[in-house]
């Protein structure tokens, strides 16, 4: 228990997805103009990183290790993330029409936020068993919603002060996420054993 | 011909100009080596896969053609991951998970959904082959900066004077994105001055 | 209906085309990939130990071991590879002990991935050199003062995370495989 909770609040705060492993960037620095897009893509990515990471360890562990298929696991943990966004459009479109409105774009664009395959192919890295890998999953997420909100709630802030004109748009949404990450930087003492 | 290939080396750049294939950009940009080879491992994945895309593309379904790119696109990830593995392990240890992440590199899909799959072989070739030359540049050059403050070497040999404290900042994150935001800044002013 | 076949067909051939050329690129490369690991923890060891001229795989308790000989053929300890969790990813240890699994003749990080300047001093000499000679009598500890007993190794200051997850990882497979060995 108390393992899968350092794994939550490391993957949150400290290893974060976004400012450490630098997974996710372009959807957060095209959907985090807006607190509230960028809340309904941290809301996608949580479901599918969980799901994905579930899925994707399944299918790892019981068939391409025991087939001594592991050549195959990127090829195989895409297709599951492609296939699981794919299906997850269509259950928000029928289900939940003014939820597929407002999430609409985000959806395709969540089979290639590196974020998610990155969590998967990490938790492989990491060695991580079916819970922990959800675990991860699911903090991954969160932390990277997080992230977005914050970007979002700053640069809805800045449309009120003067930017340089040569920094504004991305540029000037980098440098701050770097000023991010160096905040984030303190947080590493927080876990100590 | 020419003119494609031109075009990704500056006025439509993947990353600075079109803002794609971030994540890898931040990510290995911490030596000169690593960007190199990830230079290498992307403009090889870009030529092969937009290949095969303009190869097959009249024949693949516009429903499914996202799914086939992926596919393709990690295939050509896959080989060359087993091929860092082999021929260059130290090298492949460095870069860790950022191969396999080549897959979800937005410029390659980028690429092939953008014109590969609209355009001749050798129209796509020229493309990619400017692309990925150009993302190559920008990897090598934001690795420069990153490790000559860092670290105090390039290529691994020390440049900077003995007195020189390394900025350790500047190979963390915070560093990668805030030197990648001024890049971003003087191209925009170069393109502005224009 | 006919719609669905092409689809259908073209994905999956696509599939298998590419299915083929990874397992066809994967087999080709295998014994390569295989023997630089090989090499590299031979390397390690050789690094370590420089009186030591042939090593011998074997395997006690479900763990990799190897056999150090020098160029007289004596046997003059034994190799272990040990890994665990580390602060921010697997750490790969290279542990080499005497004879009779009584002391540490020394370690080396193959293979870690802990933050740079911090948890990464794992791999300096000053951190590593704690474990030289250090007797395998009882559990070793992290501490972070000064060790003052016989077990006790002195945690990286900023690094507490990584150090112990060092010495934990020792602790699980050296002890396992010594009470195999009695």
């Amino acid at each position: 228990m108390k393992n899968l909770l350092i794994i939550f609040v490391s993957t949150v705060l400290i290893n974060n997805l976004v400012l450490y492993y630098f997974l996710g960037i372009c959807p957060f620095l095209g959907v985090s103009a807006r607190i509230e897009s960028a809340f309904g893509m941290g809301v996608a990515v949580i479901f599918v990183m969980t799901l994905a990471n579930a899925l994707s360890w399944l299918i790892y562990k019981f068939v391409l290790l025991n087939l001594g298929l592991g050549f195959l696991q990127y090829l195989v943990f895409i297709l599951v993330i492609a296939s699981l966004v794919q299906i997850v459009e269509m259950f928000v479109r029928k289900f939940s029409p003014p939820l597929y409105k407002a999430l609409g774009i985000f959806l395709p664009l969540i089979t290639v936020n590196c974020a998610i395959l990155g969590a998967s192919l990490l938790m492989v890295t990491k060695n991580y068993n079916f819970l922990e890998s959800v675990v991860y999953g699911f903090a991954g997420g969160i932390g990277f919603t997080i992230i977005i909100m914050v970007m979002a709630g700053i640069r809805e802030e800045l449309e009120y002060s003067e930017v340089p004109s040569v920094f504004k748009g991305a540029a000037i949404t980098l440098v701050i996420t770097g000023l991010l990450a160096l905040i984030f930087m303190g947080f590493s003492g927080i876990i100590s054993a | 011909m020419k003119k494609y290939f031109i075009k990704g080396l500056w006025q439509d750049h993947p990353a600075l100009r079109q803002l794609l294939g971030m994540c890898s950009t931040l990510a290995v940009t911490t030596t000169v080596n690593n960007a190199i080879f990830m230079g290498f491992g992307v403009t090889f994945v870009l030529i092969s896969s937009c290949f095969f895309v303009s190869l097959i593309r009249k024949i693949v379904p516009e429903e499914i053609r996202i799914a086939v790119f992926t596919v393709i696109i990690a295939t050509f990830v896959t080989i060359v991951d087993i091929f860092f593995k082999a021929a260059f392990p130290a090298m492949s240890e460095a870069l860790g998970p950022y191969v396999p992440l080549i897959i979800v590199n937005c410029i390659i899909l980028g690429r092939c959904e953008a014109f590969a799959c609209k355009n001749p072989i050798r129209a796509s070739f020229m493309d990619s082959l400017g692309m990925g030359l150009g993302y190559t540049w920008l990897l090598v050059a934001l690795a420069a900066v990153r490790e000559i403050l860092g670290f105090g070497t390039l290529l691994q040999k020390t440049v900077m004077p003995a007195a020189y404290q390394p900025l350790i900042v500047m190979v963390a994150p915070a560093g990668a994105f805030i030197t990648l935001g001024f890049f971003v800044a003087i191209m925009n002013k170069i393109e502005k001055n224009k | 209906m006919k719609k669905i076949l092409k689809t259908t067909s073209v994905l999956t051939g696509v599939c298998a085309i590419c299915a083929f050329l990874l397992a066809l690129v994967s087999g080709l490369a295998k014994d390569k990939i295989a023997s630089n690991e090989q090499k590299k923890i031979e390397g390690a060891i050789f690094k370590l130990s420089p009186s030591v001229k042939k090593t011998e795989k074997t395997s006690i308790n479900n763990s990799l071991v190897y056999k150090l000989f020098d160029k007289n053929n004596d046997m003059t300890g034994y190799a272990i590879l040990v890994s665990g969790n580390g602060y921010q990813g697997q750490i790969k240890i290279l542990a080499i002990t005497d004879t009779t699994f009584n002391a540490i003749e020394g370690i080396q990080i193959i293979e870690s991935s802990e933050t740079p300047g911090l948890g990464a001093k794992i791999n300096e000499d000053s951190f590593k050199k704690q474990f030289k000679g250090i007797k395998l009598r009882e559990p070793l500890e992290c501490v972070k003062e000064k060790a003052t007993k016989e077990n006790g190794i002195l945690a990286i200051s900023g690094a507490t995370i990584s150090s112990k997850a060092v010495v934990s990882i020792l602790n699980e497979k050296l002890f396992s495989i010594k009470s195999q060995l009695k």
